[in-house]
């Protein structure tokens, strides 16, 4: 919808307002953790009734213990857990006669509706980005891979690694995993050529950029942002809240590639693993793992996040052309 | 350089005097660099002045309110006018300058928690010379928690003490976190809003912990080694690296259509 100048300002304005009622209604389940410098993050509220935050590694920073602003008090916490897929912490308060009235949140129901506007919350407010969904996967070094979605920010998010993200009505939709670095802030384009527009705000020459249109239209830079997907929240905050406050994923014991014409194609087993005392070989497709089709290699990483360790499940694999069906027994994974 | 620089800038544009701009106009006769420079510079004015004008600030309460709801937002109707932008607000709002993120109102003290009397820490804070690890179990063991009293108590309101200056700094541990097999039996299983449980014949169960195979990024021959960055589709694979994207503090990522990934799990 194409909006003017002003329309778009009343727009974003409203958007804030929004974001700032959202804020001051969850400020009781909201603690702002910090160093001796400054703050480093949010903790959100999981379980009043047993102190338990939840909180991403990097606001923590290191140490075992941390402390966080709640109203008008400060106090101190213990991590408790570390989830290794999310980074996220799971932070219990020190003080065990403290008694907290406010409600924990909650983890959304469903997926955000692909467009719609979420909050990342920050120690000085919140900012609005928007879900794009999308089936991505994060792969890091020496890390499982992580089913992921998108986000999008239109104003550049500035040191908003690891800040919990939330749906507009409050729910916890994810965190702010990783971003895609910009090429740069071109204020605008289709203006003689755009490597003379860049060269000269690059080089910061203020007369120049001076002389720019303030007024910015057209393409704009975007961050492209990307969370952990609801399958991996709610098991994450599932494992925090359980009597071992660990995150627990099911473990097949494979390497799948993508296989030509449709499946994850396994290529490598681990010794003595379920996929081994399941009967899978080298060489077999996957074609669905319970009720989960399997189209692609990064459908097994989402199909397994859905079930829980010692959970028995049914693969269905095409071995030398014959489809069957393979019953294993899924482990915890260690990672 | 930055001022010669400037100075063929605001030539280009018009901005010196006359005696400066013959001047400059002089420098750049006899350096070809310069001369380039002027006249990339004048084309971008050129550029500029063909440039059509922003729309105009026009304001539609209909558009407004569509575009909105359409964001699904929700803005509280005013007690007295209804859904009413005045037009003079919406002036003055578009002479604010906007700020990309709301700052916090002061809020009033909410009382959030109850604390026994007596209980006040007031102990200096702790600095963190430890590396990143799990606590003892014994520093978590919960206990039983005795009858606090309702009396809310204010306590300290400065938000961050001054800690002392940390006397060792260790990096966090790289790679995944280890956690040793959980030997408690399951007992109690309670519904949970996501995933399934195992159903109550397993409970008493303990699965078998291993160390599934990490993602594996193979090269192969060729120009893009099987790695192409992505065009935004769907499927695609984020490679999420150690170095941190300095504007957003979040872990750098590029993203990626990669034939030769194997993921493991």
């Amino acid at each position: 919808m194409f909006l003017s100048g002003a329309e778009e300002l009343a727009v974003r304005h409203a958007q804030n307002v929004a974001v700032q009622r959202l804020l001051d209604r969850l400020r009781p389940s909201l603690a702002v953790l910090g160093d001796a410098r400054r703050p480093t993050g949010m903790a959100a509220l999981l379980d009043a009734e047993q102190g338990l935050f939840i909180a991403h590694r990097d606001a923590v920073r290191d140490g075992s213990t941390v402390w966080a602003r709640m109203g008008p008090g400060t106090v101190k916490m213990h991590v408790r857990s570390v989830d290794a897929r999310t980074d996220l912490v799971l932070l219990e308060l020190a003080a065990k006669d403290l008694r907290l009235s406010a409600p924990g949140l909650a983890v959304a129901d469903g997926d955000p509706t692909p467009g719609s506007k979420v909050v990342v919350l920050l120690a000085e407010g919140g900012l609005v980005g928007s879900f794009v969904g999308g089936q991505k996967t994060l792969l890091a070094a020496g890390r499982p891979a992580v089913p992921a979605s998108e986000l999008r920010f239109e104003t550049p998010p500035q040191l908003v690694g690891g800040a919990l993200l939330l749906s507009l009505d409050g729910k916890l939709i994810g965190t702010m995993g990783a971003t895609v670095a910009r090429a740069g802030n071109v204020a605008a384009v289709g203006i003689g050529t755009l490597e003379a527009v860049q060269k000269i705000v690059q080089s910061q020459n203020k007369a120049a950029a001076n002389l720019l249109p303030k007024v910015q239209f057209g393409p704009a830079p975007l961050t492209v942002a990307f969370t952990p997907n609801l399958d991996v929240m709610r098991r994450t905050v599932a494992g925090f809240l359980s009597e071992s406050h660990r995150a627990e994923y099911s473990a097949l014991g494979v390497l799948v590639a993508d296989a030509p014409g449709g499946g994850a194609v396994v290529v490598r087993i681990t010794p003595d693993s379920p996929a081994a005392r399941g009967g899978l070989r080298v060489g077999d497709v996957l074609l669905a793992m319970g009720d989960r089709a399997i189209a692609r290699q990064y459908d097994f990483i989402r199909a397994l996040v859905a079930f829980s360790p010692g959970e028995k499940t049914v693969l269905h694999v095409r071995r030398d052309g014959v489809e069957r069906q393979v019953e294993v027994l899924l482990a915890r994974s260690k990672l | 350089m930055k001022r010669k620089n400037d100075d063929l800038l605001r030539l280009a544009f018009g901005e010196l005097s006359a005696e400066s701009a013959r001047a400059v106009e002089v420098q750049a006769s006899v350096d070809e660099k310069a001369r380039a420079e002027l006249e990339g510079y004048r084309a971008l004015r050129a550029g500029l002045q063909r440039l059509p004008a922003p729309p105009p600030d026009t304001l539609s309460p209909d558009r407004l309110r569509a575009a909105i709801l359409d964001r699904e937002l929700r803005a509280r109707r005013p007690t007295t006018s209804g859904w009413a932008w005045a037009p003079v607000a919406l002036a003055t709002l578009a002479a604010v300058v906007f700020v990309s993120r709301p700052r916090p109102t002061a809020a009033d003290p909410q009382i959030v928690a109850t604390i026994d009397e007596g209980r006040l820490d007031a102990s200096p804070l702790p600095t963190f010379n430890r590396a990143f690890d799990r606590p003892s179990e014994a520093s978590v063991a919960s206990k039983p928690v005795p009858e606090a009293s309702r009396k809310p108590v204010h306590t300290r309101s400065d938000a961050f003490v001054t800690l002392p200056r940390k006397q060792v700094e260790e990096p966090l541990p790289e790679g995944p976190l280890l956690w040793a097999s959980d030997t408690r039996r399951r007992d109690d299983l309670e519904e949970s809003r996501g995933p399934s449980l195992p159903p109550p014949s397993l409970a008493r169960y303990e699965p078998q912990t291993i160390a599934p195979p990490t993602s594996v990024i193979e090269r192969r021959e060729g120009r893009d080694g099987g790695m192409r960055l992505a065009s935004n589709t769907d499927d695609t694979v984020v490679i999420v690296s150690t170095k941190r994207d300095l504007e957003t503090g979040a872990p750098a990522a590029t993203e990626m259509e990669a034939s030769s990934v194997l993921v493991g799990g």
